[in-house]
């Protein structure tokens, strides 16, 4: 059976730079995460996706066809661009409605009015979008990419700028698009957003596609990466002997007034560290973890998926 | 016809669209002027429609719109709306032409009501008074297109076609007789002027007005097929 959405092998850069590196995956009905920081290809590989952005190599294919050539394919294609951009002197309704007109919908303006309130905008459809709040704008933009019931929607960024309610909508309709057995692929740089919503995530890192797999699959790749702590102390050396001798304890470096300390059981160093420092008589200035945040969650993937791990 | 649609609606609520009243309005200016003074002679049409109206405020405005045209899809990101349509790049470029043309004759409307009243009053007959209806129309059209495919090829089509206009059209495609045949404003002048009688200067082309017609649109055709095919090979935002 053809995917709806599928990369085969595709690369995209700009001059020197690659965008997306060598990436290949086919996506089916249900809710996709596109995971990755900032400039680890998203955006670009959304564009490609909608057939926006023309592969250096491989293929992007809608149902089979290439998006950038074939109307069916694109037919296929709802998209919710990152930009907030609207044509002027438009109302939600006018904008949804030409938006229907272009994607060829027979009854343009029941189509319309059916998305609308899909997003819960019926109560606001007559009023200029120009004057619309960002949450307000990410509905009606929704809106214009499921007013030709898409088999294939593609957010990018959907949940930016969002107030927690907003964000809460949009995360239920997603979870219900998916339902319905659309093919809804969303990117986003937080990984619980991420967990909250796909069935299924795709990791992007510096354009390469490091890991993929459902939510606690991703999560338990993880927690299995070793931490690292950094513990400020005034006696490092004698903590340092210490801590060699705990369970899980990778590594430890040693400077002047701290340890850099590597451990694959994060939990139990916190448990364990107040007392073996009270038996070697050294004062704990600090403790705190040095990777938590996502780069280095993506770095250790990187590594992992390059076999370079240490 | 829902991108043409869409873009004379952008177009006309534009305060830079509107701001180009401003030189149309240089063409009724002078009609009254020449009219109060009462020194109309056809060689007054000729200067006011031929090197006025044709050869720098249609190609003023049909360049000003035709950038903003496709500009403002870019800047703004409302492109991908149309991007990722059933449409082909060939039909948004050609909507996006006759969008530009429209809203360009529509801005020219009042330099055209001038240009009627002067050729009434200057009694040069019906014929001479549609021909330079028709060559201002034909002439902003091919502008359209020429300038949405620069648009979508230049960097800085604003900058590049006001050097177009100004060095290339205004001064060296007119005082160069053997680079008429390479001016676009000298085909227009052909349709618009070349019907008059009773010239004292030499202010008419000396190409012919069918083939500055058939010039004209083609180089119209030609232009939204370059827009076209460029639209299909570039990324868009």
């Amino acid at each position: 059976m053809t995917p709806l959405l599928e990369f085969d092998r595709v690369s995209k850069w700009y001059r020197d730079t690659v965008a997306v590196g060598d990436v290949s995956f086919a996506i089916e009905p249900g809710v996709t995460g596109l995971l990755g920081h900032n400039g680890a290809g998203k955006s670009t590989a959304i564009r490609l996706a909608a057939g926006l952005a023309r592969p250096d190599e491989g293929t992007v294919r809608i149902g089979g066809r290439d998006p950038r050539r074939s109307g069916e394919a694109r037919a296929l294609l709802g998209l919710v661009p990152d930009g907030d951009g609207v044509w002027s002197g438009l109302t939600a309704r006018g904008f949804v409605e030409a938006c229907a007109r272009l994607r060829g919908v027979a009854q343009p303006r029941a189509a319309a009015t059916e998305a609308l309130a899909t997003v819960d905008l019926t109560d606001v459809a007559e009023r200029d979008v120009k004057g619309f709040s960002q949450g307000m704008r990410q509905r009606v933009k929704i809106a214009q990419a499921l007013v030709h019931r898409p088999r294939v929607l593609i957010l990018d960024e959907p949940l930016n700028g969002l107030d927690p309610q907003q964000r809460e909508s949009v995360i239920a309709l997603l979870h219900r698009l998916g339902a319905e057995g659309v093919a809804t692929v969303f990117s986003s740089h937080v990984l619980g957003e991420v967990e909250r919503v796909a069935d299924r995530v795709l990791v992007l890192v510096n354009g390469r596609l490091v890991a993929e797999g459902s939510p606690p699959a991703l999560r338990a790749l993880m927690e299995e990466r070793p931490r690292r702590i950094r513990v400020e102390t005034d006696r490092p050396r004698p903590l340092a002997a210490a801590l060699t001798e705990l369970e899980g304890v990778q590594r430890v470096e040693v400077d002047a007034s701290s340890l850099l300390v590597a451990t694959n059981r994060p939990d139990e160093f916190a448990l364990a560290l107040p007392t073996l420092a009270r038996n070697v008589a050294a004062e704990l200035r600090a403790v705190e973890p040095t990777d938590e945040d996502l780069e280095s969650i993506y770095a250790y993937l990187t590594e992992r998926a390059r076999g370079v791990r240490r | 016809m829902t991108v043409t649609t869409i873009t004379i609606r952008a177009l006309l609520l534009r305060r830079r669209s509107l701001a180009l009243l401003l030189p149309v309005g240089a063409v009724p200016f002078f009609v009254l002027l020449s009219v109060l003074r009462g020194d109309v002679t056809p060689d007054t049409q000729a200067i006011i429609v031929g090197r006025l109206l044709v050869s720098t405020v249609a190609p003023l405005v049909a360049l000003v719109l035709a950038v903003t045209a496709i500009g403002d899809e870019r800047e703004g990101g409302t492109i991908v709306y149309l991007a990722t349509a059933r449409l082909s790049r060939l039909r948004i470029a050609a909507e996006k032409t006759l969008a530009a043309a429209v809203c360009a004759i529509v801005l020219l409307s009042p330099a055209l009501v001038a240009v009627t009243y002067l050729g009434v009053h200057l009694g040069v007959g019906g014929d001479n008074i549609a021909r330079a209806l028709a060559g201002t129309v034909l002439i902003s059209t091919a502008y359209a297109a020429v300038f949405i495919a620069v648009g979508l090829l230049l960097r800085r089509a604003l900058i590049a076609g006001i050097v177009y206009i100004l060095i290339w059209e205004g001064s060296i495609a007119t005082v160069a007789p053997s680079a008429e045949r390479f001016s676009l404003t000298a085909w227009g002048r052909a349709i618009t002027d070349g019907g008059l009688y009773g010239l004292e200067s030499d202010l008419v082309p000396t190409l012919s007005a069918p083939s500055g017609a058939i010039v004209l649109v083609l180089t119209t055709i030609a232009a939204v097929l370059i827009a076209g095919w460029r639209l299909g090979r570039m990324d868009l935002p």
